[in-house]
């Protein structure tokens, strides 16, 4: 890296601040310009040093790290945003959904280091604006139905509407999503994108699978009678019995 | 419809039970004397009604305590209507044979055999439809008290079951910690130990003790603990908030020596002070102050607690839950913890308004 990457702190507990300091300050090629201890202070730092990062606390005194992003969405000078927060599902879930980068507290040296390369490597510049995207997801409830989320494969971001999805299925703790004949891996559990989804549209065929009911090509019975569905790429999985049974009432 | 444990032996029910057979019969032997004297007054019809009512009554009433155990038999087995119906008419029939031949054994005893057997032949149709409806009313009686006592019964295994639930409810509330605080403080005390080792290791002290408290008291919600063993833990809880918050959280302890040993749920204050960090100190610059305060109740020697900050406050009716609200132990669980526990002589008030505060008043009796 030549070139040096300015970065602004906000975070508003001392230790947590001071620790992240050091190590913006221990990383080549990253210089820190402020530590803010509050939103209304990181708003007007951010404005006036115009840094080229930003690592922001979510709770903080004043406004949170979210309504700092909402702010700055329409400025001409765009940071590069990183989150860091110790727990909460919702903002996770919106985070993951809009492929925006995030650090959950405790985290240790190496996760830190990981981010921070992501952000620089990545050329997305619309960083500022899907973050504000997830401030507005965050006011809707948890369950609002999803229309399009981003989703990243080696470095880049794609967004992707949701009938385009074919298929999800759980992988450990992630979720892959296959689309337009890709695979994509989305660090959230299958559960959380069930109840989001038109049901007239995806089922839930297994436990680990959800389908998108327009790139089914057949469902054939099995010997025990239970239905295999084929999609369009020719993946076969088994509904298990209690979706088979619901699935023959309904072809009635 | 079986109550398993009741059933076999219950002494006092059953002597209620026979004490009401008894008095229900001396009613019907009463009854059956006045008729037969009414209509010709006198000493001797007098006599003669006596004599017909003992004449008359002694068999269906020896005979109808042999009715319970048939009559409860056949309720605890529960067979279905048809089946219970056909066992009640055959033994209405057995009830009226043995009526039959309990008086022809006294009657041949008492008068001879020719006798007995002449009183049998002139009174077996009457007497038959006696016993078929004697039968029936005492049968009627029994399943009717076996019915009221598993009505009961059941009435009580729901009370239980809705205690349990109330139970299980109450230690769900106690025993949570917000999971905000403790990924944040996991996350101070891990920069604390690059910056000052000794202080981490301190930190890393309360963190285990205030754990320890939480962890035992998770086990039974109805347990009680000392008011000193819920201020440490306070202690506790306020250090490592502090490490997170710094300066800009100040303590204000008001507690009244001879408090100190009552009793009180665990987890009662914690969560009040949590709440006030999470609105008064954590979200303004300048941080709060929370005013802890243990006094005795001068009426009635109750615990009197109060936690109060000097936060931003709110309308009252701001406090309904609502679907948005995700963090911290909601005040309506709380009061829902008090309304379970103390059968509603524990209070819990609260007093706020927009730019006043927030204070919340708790009494605890302590008998």
């Amino acid at each position: 890296m030549n070139t040096t990457t300015t970065v602004l702190i906000a975070e508003d507990e001392p230790l947590a601040a001071e620790a992240l300091a050091d190590w913006v300050k221990a990383t080549p090629g990253l210089q820190l310009v402020a530590v803010c201890e509050d939103g209304d202070d990181a708003l007007a730092q951010i404005r006036a040093l115009k840094p080229a990062l930003v690592l922001t606390d979510i709770q903080m005194p004043g406004l949170t790290g979210l309504q700092v992003v909402r702010e700055i969405q329409h400025d001409a000078h765009q940071p590069r945003i990183i989150f860091t927060t110790a727990y909460d599902d919702h903002a996770l879930t919106a985070f993951e959904l809009h492929a925006v980068d995030y650090l959950l507290k405790p985290f240790s040296r190496e996760r830190f280091d990981e981010a921070v390369a992501h952000v620089l490597r990545d050329a997305a510049p619309n960083s500022v604006v899907s973050a504000a995207e997830v401030a507005q997801a965050l006011g809707a409830p948890a369950d609002a139905p999803l229309t399009r989320l981003l989703v990243r494969d080696q470095g880049k971001i794609f967004p992707l509407q949701v009938g385009d999805i074919e298929s999800l299925r759980s992988d450990n703790k992630y979720t892959a999503i296959t689309a337009k004949g890709r695979s994509f891996l989305v660090r959230l559990p299958i559960a959380s994108f069930e109840t989001r989804l038109d049901p007239a549209r995806f089922l839930r065929v297994q436990r680990g699978c959800i389908v998108n009911l327009d790139f089914v090509d057949s469902m054939t019975p099995d010997e025990n009678s239970q239905l295999v569905v084929q999609l369009r790429d020719g993946t076969r999985i088994t509904a298990n019995r209690e979706v088979s049974k619901m699935l023959r009432e309904q072809s009635l | 419809m079986t109550s398993p444990g009741q059933a076999p032996s219950s002494p006092r029910p059953n002597r209620r039970l026979w004490l009401a057979y008894a008095g229900c019969c001396a009613l019907a032997w009463c009854l059956f004397v006045l008729a037969g004297s009414e209509f010709d007054r006198g000493l001797d019809p007098f006599w003669l009604a006596v004599y017909q009512a003992t004449t008359m009554l002694w068999a269906p009433m020896l005979l109808g305590v042999a009715v319970w155990p048939v009559a409860r038999r056949l309720h605890a087995r529960d067979a279905g209507q048809a089946p219970t119906a056909m066992a009640h008419i055959l033994a209405a029939f057995g009830f009226t044979a043995c009526w039959q031949a309990g008086e022809f054994a006294v009657n041949a005893t008492l008068f001879g055999a020719d006798h007995a057997g002449a009183v049998l032949v002139a009174g077996l149709l009457w007497r038959s439809v006696w016993g078929l409806v004697v039968y029936a009313a005492i049968a009627t009686a029994f399943t009717a008290v076996l019915q009221a006592r598993a009505a009961r019964s059941a009435a009580v295994a729901a009370a239980q079951a809705e205690s349990a639930l109330a139970k299980a409810e109450l230690s769900a509330i106690s025993g949570k910690l917000n999971p905000h605080f403790l990924f944040n403080t996991l996350n101070s005390l891990i920069a604390l130990t690059r910056k000052d080792p000794a202080a981490a290791e301190a930190a890393l002290l309360k963190f285990a003790s205030m754990l320890r408290y939480v962890l035992d008291t998770k086990r039974g919600a109805e347990d009680r603990v000392m008011l000193s063993d819920e201020i440490d833990f306070l202690r506790d809880y306020l250090a490592l908030e502090a490490l997170r918050l710094g300066t800009r959280l100040r303590v204000d302890w008001q507690l009244e020596e001879r408090t100190l040993a009552d009793e009180l749920p665990p987890l009662t204050l914690q969560p009040l002070v949590e709440n006030s960090i999470l609105h008064a100190v954590a979200p303004r610059k300048a941080g709060g102050c929370v005013t802890i305060t243990a006094r005795r109740n001068a009426l009635n020697q109750g615990l009197d607690l109060t936690v109060a900050d000097d936060g931003p406050g709110c309308e009252l009716d701001a406090l309904e839950p609502r679907p948005g609200q995700r963090r911290g132990v909601g005040l309506a669980a709380l009061k829902k913890r008090f309304s379970l526990d103390y059968d509603g002589r524990a209070r819990l008030r609260i007093h706020t308004a927009p730019g006043a505060g927030f204070r919340v008043d708790l009494f605890i009796p302590q008998t």
